[in-house]
């Protein structure tokens, strides 16, 4: 069995011409937090469909819970998802909508709603109407629907968009705590960076349909923290000097860069100790991105947004 | 699938659009019932009795009484003309159109589409639950159509009991494939708007041209006699008969069947390929 709880394999889905997701392979882990991070229109939303079950694969494999193909029917019920804006009859209360879906997996237990509304916040809301809910009542409830059943995996596509600050840190506290407590997986999409970092232990970058990054949250944190940014002809020349110089955090971003962490203020030093070594520095730079930045210049730069 | 239908049973019984046809059409029901009253007392008697035969057919909406002069209107009589008339229909369609599509449009079917086994199943639940909607409706309208008879008349008269029940029996398993058909054409087209012009024309006269048409094509062809509303359901319903023999019930039972059957199909295939 796979040390993933949901893998895909070339995942990809065409509307007409257009390939709204492209080959993507997504890597989660049981129990993280999987960020899934991307434009509008980026792919996000037809890839969680696919992994929800809303929407059919045009080609490519899902494998969950170590079930593949047509084997997925039978774990279909382990995953909950909250899918784009959250799907409630309008004219029935919180308790009701709940309802349906307990009848649906023949869920009888007595308090099981309410423990599922006192979870997400809504225990109060009596006999009021979800269409006279707030946008952030009804993420809430969204993601009430998707907890009915106890799922292993949560897809929350959006689950913050439209919301007040508040709101935002109140579902990033729900999801904390389902985390821990539940030990649950969640896969959670948006395309704030910004927020998803405070709440996501893993994280994958959809551009135009491919996937173009799946990094943790340290490498994600180490790519956006300060560091001296060498550009040499030949890095690998470097690592000796570095070694010698007793630098331990450092890394050999590309075929001309080395990232290095710590001791910031020694840059000068480091430059004369690699040019009396005889390898030529191109350029020596104090660097630190914002992670909307680092998003921003593997996505194609904020021209494009 | 058991659960499946408890789930479309509650939420049906908690859909306003329910209780808002069911009302709407009590009313209107006692205003037929008071108009045929009127129809009743006026000094000229009925030239003719308003008999459904093959040849003659009412496709429409007018609702004629085949009561003959000076006898009592009874049950039967009120009940006959309302279901020719496609008066009960209207409304079981309207809802087949609103239910169906309901938690395609609330947009609840993503709550629960990825985690059924077969979303196919997720219609055929609800035409289990359309069935009791529809037994329901057509019970209620006889018993309905009982105490206006009572209230507008100031007698009861049911008539015969035995005609009653198998015109009651046939008529609901005519306007059961009727709903069914409805539900097919509002998932497949996924569109309110649309369904519901293309259903109530199947009720009101808009089929009869579309018949006609198809008639007179199948003439050409040199297909003598043919006449597409004897294998339709909304013909049959019109052409069942006030005292059907068991003879009767024979050919719009088999077309019910073939009905609800390529409907469910129809219809449970669609939802399960269709992307929520």
């Amino acid at each position: 069995m796979s040390e993933f709880l949901l893998s895909t394999s070339n995942l990809t889905k065409q509307f007409g011409r257009h390939r709204a997701v492209d080959g993507v392979d997504i890597h989660i882990k049981k129990g993280a937090i999987y960020g899934f991070i991307g434009r509008n229109g980026a792919g996000k939303t037809t890839c969680l469909r696919m992994i929800s079950g809303l929407a059919s694969p045009t080609d490519g494999e899902i494998e969950m819970f170590g079930y593949t193909g047509k084997d997925l029917k039978n774990i279909r019920s382990r995953v909950g998802c909250l899918i784009e804006a959250p799907g409630l009859y309008g004219s029935m209360t919180a308790y009701e909508n709940m309802q349906i879906k307990c009848k649906l997996f023949g869920i009888k237990k007595p308090g099981y709603i309410e423990e599922i509304l006192h979870t997400v916040g809504l225990a109060d809301t009596g006999k009021k109407k979800t269409k006279h809910f707030s946008l952030g009542m009804k993420q809430r409830l969204g993601i009430g629907l998707a907890l009915i059943n106890e799922p292993d995996l949560l897809v929350l596509d959006e689950p913050i968009n439209g919301l007040d600050p508040q709101g935002i840190a109140e579902i990033r506290d729900t999801l904390h705590r389902l985390r821990d407590e539940r030990n649950m997986t969640i896969l959670i999409s948006s395309h704030i960076l910004e927020e998803l970092s405070k709440i996501a232990t893993d994280y994958g970058i959809i551009h135009n349909g491919c996937l173009i990054q799946e990094l943790t949250r340290k490498e994600l944190m180490k790519r956006c923290s300060e560091r001296i940014e060498l550009t040499l002809s030949c890095p690998e020349q470097a690592v000796p000097v570095l070694d010698r110089m007793g630098f331990v955090n450092y890394q050999i971003v590309d075929k001309e860069h080395i990232h290095v962490f710590e001791r910031l203020n020694e840059s000068a030093g480091l430059n004369t100790e690699l040019v009396t070594s005889g390898i030529s520095v191109r350029e020596i730079s104090l660097r630190n991105e914002e992670l909307e930045t680092y998003f921003l210049n593997l996505t194609g730069g904020a021209t494009h947004v | 699938m058991f659960n499946m239908v408890r789930m479309d049973l509650y939420r049906m019984f908690r859909t306003k659009a329910l209780y808002v046809i069911w009302i709407v059409m009590a009313l209107t029901m006692l205003l037929t019932t008071a108009l045929s009253l009127m129809a009743q007392e006026m000094p000229e008697p009925q030239e003719y009795i308003q008999q459904e035969t093959e040849e003659n057919v009412n496709l429409g909406m007018s609702v004629s009484l085949p009561t003959l002069p000076g006898e009592q209107i009874t049950v039967l009589d009120e009940v006959y003309a309302n279901t020719t008339a496609k008066f009960t229909a209207l409304f079981l369609v309207i809802f087949a159109v609103l239910f169906a599509t309901a938690d395609i449009n609330s947009g609840y079917v993503k709550n629960i589409g990825g985690q059924v086994p077969n979303r196919g199943a997720l219609f055929l639940s609800k035409t289990a639950a359309m069935l009791v909607f529809t037994a329901l409706t057509m019970i209620g309208y006889v018993l309905l159509q009982a105490l206006f008879c009572r209230i507008c008349f100031g007698y009861l008269v049911w008539g015969n009991i035995s005609a009653l029940l198998w015109y009651l029996g046939i008529q609901i398993l005519l306007h059961y494939a009727l709903t069914l058909i409805c539900m097919a054409i509002a998932v497949v087209l996924r569109n309110n708007v649309f369904s519901m012009i293309i259903v109530i024309c199947l009720c009101g006269g808009i089929s009869a041209l579309i018949y006609g048409l198809i008639d007179n094509l199948m003439h050409k062809l040199g297909v003598q006699d043919f006449q597409i509303m004897k294998y339709t359901v909304t013909g049959q319903i019109a052409m069942v008969p006030l005292e059907p023999s068991s003879g009767d019930i024979l050919t719009p039972a088999v077309i019910s069947v073939a009905f609800l059957l390529a409907m469910s199909f129809i219809g449970s295939t669609v939802f399960a390929k269709k992307d929520c």
